[in-house]
């Protein structure tokens, strides 16, 4: 029973633990805090499933407390003074490097550097819905699902949101 | 142009991804972990808490649901105890508040100071009634019957005290009090029918004098329906009047009985000591002629 449930997991993991990496990088922009909100997230999947609770959308459930756990983050945050974080946000780069990167992903990691700068102009309410829909290519329902808002609202950010960073993108 | 940018930027985010060791570390972490790990351990000095019970049992549910039955049947107490016969609360405070506040009285005392009590506060209901005008047959018959109970509850103490004295001035509190309310039920009554009467003298003006005379008749007998009450205020009260009556002679004719006996023996005791002072003397008187007769000689 209990193999079974573990290879359950090991499966979720293998497909998600990327997604929800990335989701935590984009907006902590920090490697290290990404993985550390990433194993919680994965941690605290493992503990519903070892308490019998029925998931049944692995994908919107793992992003709902992905979702949260940043906003934990950020209230956190708040309490180190403004200053500090203007300071750092300066001389702040993305650290998206890992064991595969060489010179040539380097050159193509440009556009990436630049997109998520853009993502992160958006308003907050734009920023989560249009990565979601165009990174993750996730569903408005289950954006809507993670978000808590319906599947129509969803929708409506996603465009207002996705025609936002198409101004910015021409500017 | 600027779209395929757009493209290539989502595809670049898409390939950033864990390394295989961060990927490995990560998944062990997690299945390290295991439930009872994180189970809270019981303090072995931990005694008996209720927070601990409310918390964790069901023992909330039960004390919520008592909590709210008491506090709404608190709520109908309160309520049913200005009720009139006519509201859906009154069977409450007749049937079980009332007797149960009876219950709490403990001596034939206070039990028919209760009693006498609940049987003036009906009339004052019956007032009540009157001057909403809707003191009809039905509640007519429903005060009558509780005042009745009352009655013969009030009665059946009376007669189980001892103290006399108490009981009179009870009997005497309540006939006053009765006779007042009576009174001054009779009278609004009889407002209310001066009331009834002029409105029905203006109709019967309209109408025929034969509707006239079937109007009076019913007048009458609502009349004669009206003093019901008062009339079984006032048997109730001769009876209760000619009880004590009685009681008191009973008690005089005991104590006269107590007397005479007392007063038997005082006579014969008298009786017996003249007689026995009649021997005495007589005794000496024989003694004395002896003796004379003797210095004769």
């Amino acid at each position: 029973m209990e193999q079974h449930m573990i290879n359950k997991f090991e499966n979720i993991y293998k497909e998600e633990s990327d997604a929800i990496f990335r989701f935590c990088l984009l907006r902590v922009s920090d490697r290290e805090k990404a993985l550390d909100l990433t194993q919680e997230t994965f941690l605290r999947l493992w503990k519903s499933m070892l308490k019998g609770e029925e998931i049944l959308n692995n994908k919107a459930f793992l992003f709902k407390i992905a979702h949260r756990l940043i906003i934990d983050w950020y209230r956190k945050k708040k309490s180190f003074s403004l200053e500090s974080i203007l300071e750092r946000r300066e001389d702040e780069e993305y650290d998206i490097l890992d064991e595969n990167t060489d010179t040539e992903s380097l050159s193509t990691q440009a556009e990436a550097r630049h997109l998520i700068e853009k993502i992160n102009d958006l308003p907050s309410y734009h920023r989560t819905p249009v990565y979601l829909r165009y990174v993750e290519d996730l569903s408005p329902v289950e954006i809507g699902k993670i978000l808590g808002i319906s599947a129509n609202a969803a929708s409506v950010r996603i465009n207002r949101g996705l025609k936002e960073l198409k101004e910015q993108y021409e500017k | 142009m600027k779209n395929k940018n757009l493209d290539k930027g989502i595809k670049e985010i898409q390939n950033i991804k864990m390394t295989s060791l961060e990927k490995s570390q990560i998944l062990e972490n997690v299945l390290s972990f295991s439930v009872t790990e994180n189970q809270p351990i019981k303090s072995p000095y931990q005694g008996f808490s209720f927070s601990f019970l409310l918390k964790n049992t069901r023992l909330a549910y039960v004390v919520a649901v008592c909590l709210i039955f008491v506090l709404s049947s608190g709520g109908l107490v309160f309520a049913s105890e200005a009720s009139l016969p006519d509201s859906i609360l009154y069977p409450i405070k007749v049937k079980i508040i009332e007797p149960i506040g009876g219950v709490l009285k403990f001596s034939a005392k206070e039990k028919a100071q209760y009693e006498s009590k609940l049987s003036i506060k009906r009339i004052s209901e019956a007032e009540a009634l009157a001057q909403k005008n809707k003191l009809d047959d039905v509640n007519k018959k429903k005060l009558g019957d509780l005042l009745l109970n009352h009655m013969d509850a009030l009665n059946k103490e009376i007669d189980k005290t001892d103290d006399n004295r108490e009981a009179n001035k009870i009997i005497d509190n309540f006939t006053k009090e009765m006779n007042v309310r009576a009174k001054i039920l009779d009278n609004k009554k009889s407002e209310g029918r001066k009331v009834d009467g002029n409105k029905q003298n203006e109709i019967s003006k309209e109408k025929s004098k034969d509707q006239e005379d079937k109007h009076k008749k019913i007048i009458k007998e609502i009349r004669s329906e009206d003093l019901e009450i008062s009339n079984v205020v006032e048997m109730n009260t001769e009876v209760m009047k000619e009880n004590q009556k009685k009681k008191e002679l009973e008690v005089i004719n005991k104590e006269i009985k107590k007397e005479e006996i007392h007063n038997d023996t005082i006579d014969t005791k008298v009786e017996k000591s003249i007689n026995k002072s009649s021997d005495n003397s007589n005794n000496e008187r024989k003694d004395k002629n002896d003796k004379h007769k003797e210095n004769e000689d």
